[in-house]
């Protein structure tokens, strides 16, 4: 029965777009009912797919495609994590994204891509080959498409064109290099500690190459420096959609693509032997900088938020790219971490759009009297990101930092540090203007808001502290990080 | 008495914290902060301590356990949060902003006493961080231009003091492969760990040059919170300090060196700074870094001779102890004396206040004069090389507080009726007054037997006396009037920010003229205060090089001279 796991939560996402899509416009009850019963669902379903992996099952499934080209699914430990993730806040958005367009127009098309962009994050996390993973990260990049330009705007466009242009060309990269692969290993089956290191008398000059190429094909939607530029573009998305991408589609896929390739298609030990996980670690490095730098000048919310995903998400980039277990468990679990403070942040900062029209730091003030609960819950996510602890983003912070010194990079610590420096700069002064400072007078109420939006971002602040606060129960993000990693690193 | 368990301790604010959410009952949660440090107290009074525990699940494995060291701290860290949080709740209780305030001022004292109980680095930097973080909204609460400017030094220090903490920490349990707090102690650390760690501890302490937050955010605060800034939260700099440094283990002779020289440029300085301030409490907060440095000079000479280290340890408890009692009395007075209008009732309020000002000036007989002793009895073990300057050192510390205590009470004695304060606020703060009396009783430390009197140990406070009475007489007859410097020190020098005026006291502005007039606000360095600052740590190096005992210049026999033979 477990053997169809796989296949039955891809379905849960994957089947039910369609069906949202041809859905009528005005069949909203209808529609609603689908996408939570479908979020629901998936989420029982992952629930159950962990503790069949927890118990040493690792359901697999191949449909072969043409001679040596395999559709594979296979659900390990490092996929159940991202499974997870994807099933939470799958969730959460939903019931959000549910409340932020009551009114709006074109709700099926976007449901129904909102739910492909879903099942594509499934696909990726459950792909048991390079080729399956491909094909999930390009039609990923295909179904939140619409979803950036849903509002129609020139900006909307504008930012789309741009979107497609990175995505597709890192895509592009991503295929060469995995075509590449193929000719020269076979069928790459995704498998601990690498698959490259056993395979007799490669070039090492071609391998180096294909690295290159597979990195800056996830590279792109990871957002890493210089391919960053799309990302703080596409916030002109709406709120719930910029939450998704920034906490678990698009920019997740690229660091669990990155994950995958070091260590899953090359294994550690090669990565390192080829002499590419300094370069990756320094370019981690670079982006963390350089996005910190970025967000300081933002004035508005949502940029200063995007380009603070550019740098948080290269933690987990720099926790894979230094060789040590201790710096993997920082890494890993800030692929979870990163996501629910994140998705906090956007839902707060999509809700003092919606309720006062604010989309600036600067008109942040007195937010905190009017609008209490999204600003507790933006307040958590920050300090969170700042690493302050018990919140979940000091845990991500502690291993890396440990790992630093394990990989003999004490440098890491210093960057650590600056980041920290840094995120409390850009950070502390919205607490501050919420907290206090006097709201303008008379306050423009534009919408009352319905404990749709409401709640959502409550919720995730509640998994900040809860991730954080009780990091070494059993089934925590940490306590699944340390399990994934004594299989890399036994 | 009753089993408490010690989780009970940093969850019982909490738990108001919690409540102060639902609107309902935030007049109970009022009500009840004064009694929530209670189980702090009563677990650190329990006898015999409770058992520690571990919580396997939380962070990262939490230990809470009360040792020897810790249960003196917690007692007065308890006493000073309950009684603070009662004046607070009187003070604020028609302040649109009260919950914020109550919210924060939870948090912070969760903070604090969690972090006296608890044994891994994880919860210890926890509970270190709540504090910090949640004293922040205490600065900032008034709303001031006098409020930002103090929120924003202090935050930036916090948020250094935070980073450095956490490099320390992390460093240091990499090397011994060890969470436990007190792993940090060990040989395998790793010296740049113990450095950071230090200056994490020593911005709160408020060691010289690290000070400069202190008496911008104390004379920002109200003054219940600067009560407790000032009181129980610079006293967390030292335990850390005495938490994570070998002291009694093994030597560390360039920190001590360091230590020692911000400890006598702290003593040199506060006074210099103090004394020209036009706040009462910021006049108060300098007495303060006075009196961290005198402790920092125990933590100095404890790490030059380690052996020294059990007669210096209950001195240093014992001198904070009493500068928590005494230094909260004091801010928690100032309240009570803009409560009443100028004449016969505020003599009366000044002279139940000077008592606290006594004890801390090491008045002989004294819980303060014994503290002092303690101490000085302590390094009268320390090595040679220090006994030439110890002595002077105690008398400029002796002298310092003395004239200080008597800035403040005169600034007091003319400062502004305030009639929005209610007289009630007084409660506490006699409260308070009493515990500087008996409260050393409850700290269960030994203090040396009281020794004979002797007229030498009247001589810092009757110096004091004289040159107040002289200066006061000078600047009658001159014709001459203190000019208050502009809060923030160094700070001063920068001009982009928006700065608070300096605080005049209302004295007839035009019973005499500046002596030195005052420079163009665009003028850089202006020498009250920054070039002051920067010569005087200049000079205390100089002294501190100057003295330090010969420990080894012994010339090495250098590889050339090898190869010679």
């Amino acid at each position: 029965m477990s053997e169809f796991l796989p296949i039955a939560i891809l379905m849960t996402s994957l089947g039910v777009a369609p069906i949202i899509l041809m859905m009528p416009e005005h069949a909203s009850r209808l529609r609603t009912t689908v996408n939570l019963a479908a979020a629901s669902l998936k989420l029982a379903l992952v629930v159950w797919l962990t503790f069949v992996v927890v118990q040493g099952g690792s359901p697999d499934l191949r449909f072969t495609v043409a001679p040596g080209l395999d559709l594979h699914l296979k659900a390990d430990a490092l996929s159940v994590l991202f499974l997870a993730l994807s099933a939470i806040l799958w969730l959460i958005t939903t019931i959000y994204a549910i409340g932020y367009l009551e009114n709006g127009v074109d709700r099926s098309r976007f449901f129904g891509f909102f739910t492909l962009c879903v099942a594509s994050t499934v696909g990726i996390a459950m792909a048991g080959n390079l080729f399956t993973f491909l094909i999930f990260f390009e039609l990923l990049t295909l179904a939140t498409w619409p979803l950036v330009v849903h509002r129609g705007t020139a900006e909307a466009h504008r930012a789309g064109r741009i979107y497609l242009a990175y995505t597709l060309g890192g895509g592009l990269a991503l295929t060469f290099g995995t075509i590449w692969l193929y000719a020269l290993a076979g069928d790459v089956t995704f498998t601990p500690r690498g698959v490259l290191g056993d395979l007799p008398q490669t070039d090492s000059i071609a391998l180096i190459a294909i690295f290159v190429l597979l990195i800056a094909g996830v590279g792109v939607k990871a957002a890493l420096v210089p391919l960053h530029g799309w990302l703080p573009l596409s916030m002109v998305a709406p709120a719930p959609v910029s939450a998704l991408l920034h906490a678990v589609a698009v920019v997740k896929a690229g660091a669990f693509g990155i994950m995958r390739i070091v260590y899953d298609v090359f294994g550690v030990e090669t990565v390192q032997e080829l002499g590419l996980s300094t370069p990756l670690a320094l370019l981690a490095a670079i982006t963390i900088i350089w996005g910190s730098v970025c967000a300081l000048r933002q004035d508005d919310l949502k940029k200063r938020l995007a380009y603070s995903t550019v740098s948080q998400v290269s933690y987990i980039t720099l926790g894979v790219a230094l060789v040590s277990p201790l710096a993997a468990i920082g890494g890993l679990t800030h692929l979870i971490h990163q996501g629910i403070m994140k998705i906090t942040l956007f839902l707060a900062a999509g809700n003092f759009a919606e309720a006062q029209g604010v989309k600036t730091v600067s008109a942040m003030n007195g937010m905190g009297r009017l609008m209490p609960v999204s600003m507790v819950a933006f307040t958590i996510g920050a300090l969170g990101m700042i690493g302050v602890p018990p919140l979940a983003g000091f845990l991500s912070k502690w291993y890396l930092g440990a790992g630093g010194l394990q990989a003999g990079q004490p440098a890491v610590i210093a960057l650590l540090a600056g980041s920290s420096l840094m995120n409390a700069a850009y950070f502390l002064p919205i607490l501050y203007r919420a907290w206090f400072l006097d709201p303008p007078e008379p306050a423009p109420v534009r919408r009352k808001l319905g404990w749709m939006l409401v709640i959502p971002p409550a919720l995730t602040a509640a998994l900040i502290v809860a991730a954080g606060l009780f990091a070494n129960a059993p089934f925590s993000p940490l306590g699944w990080t340390r399990f994934i990693v004594s299989l890399e690193y036994l | 008495m009753i089993e408490l368990p010690l989780w009970l301790v940093p969850t019982a604010p909490i738990v108001l914290v919690l409540a102060l959410c639902i609107p309902h009952l935030r007049p109970y949660v009022r009500a009840l902060v004064p009694l929530a440090p209670l189980p702090a107290l009563l677990v650190a009074l329990a006898d015999p301590f409770p058992v520690p525990i571990r919580i396997d699940f939380l962070l990262l494995g939490t230990d809470l356990a009360v040792t020897e060291t810790a249960a003196p701290f917690l007692v007065f860290t308890a006493l000073l949060w309950g009684v603070a949080g009662w004046q607070l709740m009187r003070l604020l209780a028609d302040d649109p902003a009260q919950n914020r305030a109550t919210l924060c001022f939870l948090f912070a004292m969760a903070g604090n006493l969690g972090l006296l109980i608890a044994q891994d680095m994880a919860a210890f930097y926890t509970f270190f961080a709540m504090m910090s973080l949640a004293s922040w909204g205490l600065v900032l609460h008034g709303g001031g231009v006098a409020q930002t400017f103090a929120g924003r030094v202090y935050i930036v220090f916090a948020i250094a003091g935070e980073i450095a903490l956490f490099a320390g920490l992390a460093m240091g349990a990499f090397a011994m492969g060890d969470l436990r707090l007190s792993a940090m102690t060990g040989d395998a650390v790793p010296v740049i760990a113990t450095v950071l760690v230090s200056t994490g501890f020593l911005i709160k302490l408020g060691a010289v040059p690290l000070h400069i937050w202190l008496p911008l955010a104390h004379a920002a605060a109200p003054a219940p919170a600067s009560a407790v800034l000032s009181g129980a939260m610079l006293k967390a700099g030292l335990f850390g300090l005495i938490s994570v440094l070998p002291l009694g283990q093994t030597a560390l002779p360039e920190i001590a060196v360091a230590f020692a020289a911000m400890a006598l440029a702290g003593l040199a300085l506060a006074p210099m700074l103090g004394l020209v301030q036009g706040d009462p409490k910021a006049v108060l907060a300098y007495s303060s870094i006075g009196q961290m440095s005198l402790i920092l000079l125990g933590l100095s000479a404890a790490l030059a001779a380690p052996e020294i280290w059990p007669l210096i340890a209950p001195a240093l408890v014992l001198l904070a102890a009493n500068h928590a009692f005494a230094k909260a009395a004091l801010f928690l007075g100032v309240p009570a004396v803009w409560s009443v209008e100028r004449g016969g009732l505020r003599i009366v309020v000044l002279a139940v206040l000077a008592l606290p000002a006594l004890v801390l000036s090491g008045m002989p007989g004294t819980s303060g004069w014994l503290a002092k002793d303690a101490l000085k009895a302590a390094l009268g073990a320390a090595p040679e090389g220090w006994a030439i300057w110890l002595g002077a050192a105690f008398f400029v510390a002796s002298l310092g507080t003395a004239l200080l205590m008597m800035r403040a009470l005169f600034l007091l004695a003319t400062a502004a009726y305030k009639p929005e304060i209610a007289r009630d606020v007084a409660w506490p703060w006699l409260a308070m007054t009493s515990l500087v009396i008996f409260g050393l009783g409850v700290v269960n430390i030994a203090p040396d037997a009281p020794k004979a009197f002797s007229v030498a140990y009247l001589l810092p406070l009757a110096t004091a006396g004289v040159l107040t009475a002289l200066g006061g007489v000078i600047l009658h007859y001159a014709g001459l009037r203190i000019e208050p410097a502009a809060p923030g020190e160094l700070l001063g020098m920068v001009r982009n920010v928006s700065q608070p005026k300096p605080v005049l006291s209302p004295v007839p502005a035009k019973r005499g003229h500046p002596l030195v007039s005052r420079r163009p606000a665009t003028a850089l360095l202006r020498p009250e205060h920054g070039g002051l600052a920067v010569l005087s740590i200049a000079v205390a190096l100089a002294l501190v090089m100057a003295l330090m005992p010969a420990t080894a210049p012994v010339a090495p026999s250098s590889p050339t001279a090898e190869y010679a033979q």
